[in-house]
């Protein structure tokens, strides 16, 4: 793995989100920062169905994490593993069809236990969340004043001028300039990047605790990318919030998080320290996304090792551990009929989903299996 | 292999890379079918349409070709129980004569004619015509709307004034003044004509679409490697709007309907002694309290086929356009 | 904003003008204006009654200069004569009114009710009131003018003057009617089951309560609804309006400016009696500025800094609403006095108007209504389909959108998700329907007319078209296309109004 130097400069905030730069084990916020025990928000045994055409689809099966006060936690997996249902669970923006089961406890209280009425006035209040695409977030026909002063308002009894006032603060906090200019302008008069910085100032507008960052700088530039991480991290501060970060880019999560939840097939599938998950993974499938990237210090002849194939339907999800088509060190007894829970491994703090994380935590270089494999193929 | 050869290879397959169709095209046609017949008021109005076709053409035969109908729709007759329908549906166990359709399933006239038959013959021109203004409007409106959507500037310009200028003229007006001046000439004629004067919704539609396919990448490809704009437009662009085509016929046939039998019951449209079912019921309007069912059955039969066109329609749309059942990660 | 509408303008006007040449061309080509003439035995007769007609319609002069002539003669307002020698001008003036009363009359009620019934549609969708409006969309938009306005000249006029004779209800129609207030209750609740249920048996027996002491009471023969009706429908419209901007809350002080503006209504409804026995347009018109003003100072004051917007708006609404009432209930307590004077048969089947008909304000604001009911609802059918189907379209697809989801997100309760975030976005394409829209309206026109047998504009285009006329029909044109381009220029204005994007490019 490449240890080389640390473009973030330790400083606590960034990470450039551009995978070639490699991942990164050095100084991270982990290190400097660690995280505080208080639990604010927890997901027990989350479930989430919806009923379809063609079957009952599982996009969510069994989910457990916790999040701590002032923490980065950061959630991977690629399209359709759950990770941005999950979080839209937690919301409650869930199309009505959804049927959703567990628990989500946020500071004491089961959220699915709610009455609708209980659960709006944490939502955007307590619990605020930063979607994908910043060009179609935000409503074409009103201006940028109103729409963040309507989240302070539908919170808070104040008169306009006062909410018009937090929000012109807000655009200051994020970076915009002459906001008290622009707050009387419209969505389409913003860049991409400009836009996503006005839906983290109404995402922070309330002082939340949560953040739920869904993806938020996928649909942007490389550059910009780097600047509203950046940003989200020094406003994170400014109001004391977490952050769940979610993402299938690994860089990002090495970067900003202080822990990582990986995610597949609708499973949680390992948890730990970002630092243990990225140099020490214990499941096969994270080291095999860690094998899969590229990096600047690979030798050139080193190919890059894809893993093969494509995650099992949700519909009728087979029997066995999900990944183990495609996984290199799955055998034909327990990996085939019986799906692992994650259970503690050989790391503080960690958990992992699989019947064979002794394998891998004996090699090397765990990635290794899946460079064997390919070559094998070939 | 010469140079024309090449680039249409080339584009061809960047064409397929783009949209990921090549072996899924099959799948596509079959998804877009399956999605169809999932759509319980198109598969109903596939088959009321079926129905009423086949027995508007086979009833009283097409031209030459006879049917198994023995009257016809102008012999006139002596009037049978004052020329009531004959059809009956009422089952015997619930004390009704039970199903039997009778010397004249549908009544007669005031002077003994056949109702069943001038029925079937007025349906007859009616679908006729309605086809025709189907296939000539969805044809007009999709060369404009392709041409107009495709170029911009000049061409795109003056093709849509000349359809704001076509708009500006209530169809009504329109398909009134040109029914009458070449509209006589029977209802072949009269159905060009109004095809002529009832394209401009499809053309919209079809120039709007084009307008976002022309900017896709696989347009930019096949540009790239110096197809024609005749070619782009016939093999990339046209391809991709098929279904907004096949939607424009069912609304365009649907329109038709209502617009002709509305000029016939004008006295605009069909001329005697040719009948459509727009103008049996103008010839019977008055006869509503006396004989009602002169007035009941082409209206049933304008409603049927109306209805059923809608159904196919929006079943069309939703199939190949699913976006409402999207679910999203 | 007014350069876009400039540009817009000069366009609409030169694209009128071609379309006015393509007309014209066809107008002088669909028959033969000398017909008639030709019919006479040959002679000095036949010959000078030609020379007339020619001299009369230019018709030796080759048609671009007939064309310019009449464009000339229209700049500066004469319309010319048709082939009899009458004039336009006279024609056009006596058609025009009835023709745009019910062509604007079925727009703008197809477009409050379409774009309500579509909005409450795409909001409960699949529900069992989604399916059966969809379905009802279909079967109006598929039936042909013609034919229901033949059906509900017969059937609904003429049945519903015997009725009226005698106006109990048998109690199958109580029930019947109950029945479908009760399912369309039950299908706007939000709720379980339960929820559901006890709607529904609220709405059925309170029906069939209301619907037989109508009946027992022979309210129908002599409506009206009385202060006490007035003043309960208002409060209740208050609490409505107040729920619908800014939540139910009794004590709030938008429900206190609500409030005030119903009982404000009420106690003007009362002195303002010797006013409204037979006031004038301009009064009316005056009393609801008066009332919007007024309502629009409650808000200001009561709602404060805090509560002003939802407050004002909810004050002007009710007060617009008991308004409303008010003038409903006068034009019902005139009922029966018209009634009478139409010897007991209110609803008309012929013509746009009584002949020479002489009432107070109300009742000839009723006979207009018994004269235009029938077409109207003819003409709406098609239109309503249309607006309802679109709306319902527009809707679904906006409420699937990015921004619908940051508005909840926010915390927002679902009914400002709706009211501020979806429609105003959802309707946006429906201003360019209208456009579309009244060029079919104005077809339709001319089939409704004949059906009930009006003397306007469809009267006249017809006779011009069979008469090979070219006067008559380039009147109706100017009217009908001329709205076609209004409306089209009211959109395209309506549209940069809701949508920032347009206004500002």
């Amino acid at each position: 793995m490449s240890t080389n130097s640390d473009p973030f400069g330790g400083s606590g905030i960034g990470g450039t989100g551009d995978t070639s730069t490699g991942v990164h084990t050095g100084m991270t916020l982990a290190d400097l920062d660690p995280p505080l025990d208080d639990e604010i928000l927890r997901v027990e045994n989350l479930t989430v169905e919806f009923p379809t055409d063609d079957g009952v689809v599982k996009a969510v099966r069994g989910v457990d994490y916790t999040v701590r006060s002032g923490e980065v936690l950061g959630i991977v997996g690629e399209s359709g593993s759950g990770k941005s249902v999950s979080s839209m669970a937690i919301m409650g923006l869930l199309p009505r069809n959804a049927r959703v089961r567990g628990r989500i406890v946020y500071r004491g209280k089961d959220l699915l236990a709610m009455r609708e009425k209980e659960r709006r006035g944490l939502r955007g209040e307590k619990i605020a969340m930063i979607f994908q695409d910043p060009m179609t977030s935000l409503n074409p026909v009103q201006t940028i004043g109103d729409q963040l002063a309507e989240a302070v308002l539908s919170h808070h009894l104040v008169p306009r001028k006062r909410a018009f006032a937090r929000a012109r603060e807000m655009l200051d906090l994020v970076g915009i300039p002459r906001a008290a200019e622009r707050l009387r302008s419209y969505p389409h008069e913003f860049s991409g990047g400009m836009r996503q910085r006005v839906m983290i100032a109404m995402a922070i507008i309330n002082d939340p605790d949560v953040i739920i960052a869904d993806e938020p700088t996928t649909a942007l530039d490389v550059t910009v990318q780097a600047q509203i991480l950046e940003k989200l991290l020094e406003v994170k501060d400014a109001v004391n919030a977490a952050i769940v970060m979610i993402t299938h880019d690994l860089g990002v999560i090495a970067g900003m998080a202080h822990r990582v939840l990986v995610m597949y097939a609708g499973r949680p599938v390992e948890l730990g320290d970002v630092d243990v998950v990225f140099n020490q993974p214990r499941m096969p499938y994270m080291a095999g996304l860690l094998g899969s990237l590229p990096s600047l210090d690979a030798t050139r002849h080193e190919r890059l090792r894809p893993i093969e194939g494509t995650p099992p339907s949700l519909i009728n999800v087979p029997p066995g551990c999900p990944f183990s088509p495609r996984c290199p060190i799955a055998d034909d007894s327990a990996c085939l009929t019986v799906e692992p829970d994650p259970a503690p491994t050989d790391r503080n703090d960690h958990v992992a989903a699989c019947h064979h994380w002794g394998k891998l935590a004996q090699a090397d270089d765990p990635t290794a299996f899946f460079r064997q494999e390919s070559e094998r193929a070939r | 292999m010469s140079d024309v050869d090449t680039t249409r290879t080339r584009a061809q397959a960047a064409t397929d890379a783009a949209q990921g169709m090549g072996v899924e095209a099959r799948s596509q046609a079959q998804l877009v079918l399956r999605r169809f017949l999932r759509h319980k008021g198109a598969v109903a109005g596939l088959i009321g349409l079926g129905a009423i076709v086949v027995l508007a053409m086979s009833s009283i035969g097409f031209g030459p070709i006879p049917g198994w109908w023995p009257k016809d729709f102008a012999t006139t007759g002596t009037l049978v129980n004052e020329g009531r329908p004959t059809l009956s549906v009422w089952p015997s166990f619930l004390g009704g004569p039970g199903f039997q359709i009778g010397e004249h399933p549908f009544g007669q006239d005031n002077v003994g004619r056949d109702y069943f038959a001038l029925t079937m013959r007025g349906a007859q021109v009616s679908l006729i015509i309605a086809f025709i203004v189907g296939i000539v409007a969805t044809f007009v409106g999709t060369v404009i709307g392709a041409v107009a959507g495709y170029f911009r500037g000049k061409a795109e310009a003056s093709l849509m004034r000349l359809t704001d200028v076509v708009i500006t003229i209530p169809t009504l007006l329109f398909a009134g003044l040109v029914a009458v001046m070449w509209g006589q000439q029977g209802i072949v004629v009269l159905g060009l004509v109004l095809g002529l004067v009832t394209w401009t919704p499809t053309a919209r539609l079809i120039r709007g679409e084009v307008l976002s396919i022309r900017e896709k990448e696989f347009v930019t490809a096949a540009r790239s490697f110096g197809a024609s704009s005749v070619r782009i437009i016939t093999k990339h662009v046209l391809p991709n709007t098929v279904g907004i085509i096949i939607v424009s016929v069912t609304l365009a046939i649907a329109t038709a309907i209502i617009l002709e039998s509305a000029l016939s019951f004008l006295g605009l449209g069909v001329q005697p002694p040719d009948t459509s079912l727009g103008r049996i019921i103008s010839d019977y309007q008055n006869a509503l309290t006396v004989r009602p069912w002169l007035f009941y059955w082409p209206g049933l039969f304008i409603i049927g086929i109306v209805l059923s066109v809608n159904f196919i329609g929006d079943g069309l749309r939703d199939a190949f356009d699913p976006r409402q059942n999207r679910v999203r990660d | 904003m007014l350069a876009f509408i400039a540009r817009r303008l000069v366009v609409s006007v030169l694209v009128f003008l071609a379309a006015t040449v393509v007309v014209f061309l066809m107008a002088v080509n669909v028959g033969d204006p000398l017909a008639e003439a030709r019919q006479l035995p040959s002679g000095p007769a036949q010959e000078s009654a030609i020379a007339e007609i020619t001299e009369r319609m230019n018709l030796d002069e080759p048609v671009y200069i007939r064309y310019f002539l009449w464009l000339g003669g229209v700049l500066t307002g004469d319309l010319g004569v048709t082939a009899t020698g009458h004039s336009v001008n006279a024609m056009l003036e006596n058609a025009v009114g009835a023709t745009l009363q019910l062509v604007l009359g079925a727009t703008v009620l197809s477009i409050v009710i379409g774009i309500s019934i579509g909005v409450i549609s795409a909001l409960r969708q699949y529900s069992g009131l989604d399916l059966s409006v969809t379905f009802a969309a279909f079967l109006f938009y598929s039936l042909p003018v013609f034919w229901v306005g033949t059906l509900l000249k017969q059937f609904v006029a003429i049945d519903l003057n015997n009725w009226l004779a005698d106006p109990t209800l048998a109690l199958w129609v109580i029930g019947l009617v109950a029945l479908f207030v009760a399912l369309f209750c039950a299908s706007l609740v939000v709720g379980d089951r339960r929820t559901r249920l006890t709607t529904f048996a609220v709405g059925f027996l309170g029906m069939v309560a209301l619907l037989w002491a109508l009946s027992e009471t022979g309210w129908f023969a002599d409506p009206g609804l009385g202060v006490f009706v007035i003043a309960v429908t208002a409060i209740a419209g208050a609490v409505g309006f107040t729920t619908l901007f800014s939540g139910l809350d009794w004590n709030s002080p938008v429900m206190r400016a609500a409030m005030t503006a119903a009982v404000a209504g009420i106690v003007c409804a009362l002195v303002l009696d010797p006013v409204l026995a037979d006031p004038n347009l301009a009064t009316i018109g005056l009393l609801a500025l008066i009332t919007a003003a007024v309502c629009f100072a409650f808000g200001w004051v009561i709602g404060g800094e805090l509560y002003r917007r939802s407050a004002i708006q909810a004050a002007m609404w009710t007060g617009l609403f008991t308004g409303a009432l008010i003038f409903v209930d006068r034009m019902l307590q005139s009922f029966a006095s018209y009634s009478e004077m139409k010897g007991g048969r209110p609803v008309s089947t012929i013509g746009a108007g009584t002949p020479n008909f002489e009432g107070t304000f109300w009742q000839s604001g009723l006979d207009s209504v018994g004269h235009l009911a029938l077409p109207t609802l003819a003409l709406m059918l098609i239109s309503l389909a249309t607006y309802t189907r679109y709306t319902r379209a527009s809707m679904l697809e906006v409420m699937n959108q990015d921004y619908v989801r940051t508005a909840r997100a926010k915390g927002l309760p679902e009914r400002a998700v709706v009211t501020r975030h979806s429609l105003r976005n959802g309707l946006i394409p429906i201003t360019t329907l209208t456009a579309y829209d009244i060029g079919t309206v104005m077809g339709g026109a001319v089939v409704t007319e004949t059906v009930f047998g009006w003397r306007a504009m469809g009267r006249m285009l017809l006779d011009g078209i069979q008469n090979g006329d070219p006067g008559p029909i380039m009147a109706f044109f100017l009217v009908a296309g001329g709205a076609i381009v209004v409306f089209n220029m009211i959109a395209d204005i309506t549209y940069g109004f809701l949508d920032p994007r347009i206004r500002q490019a």
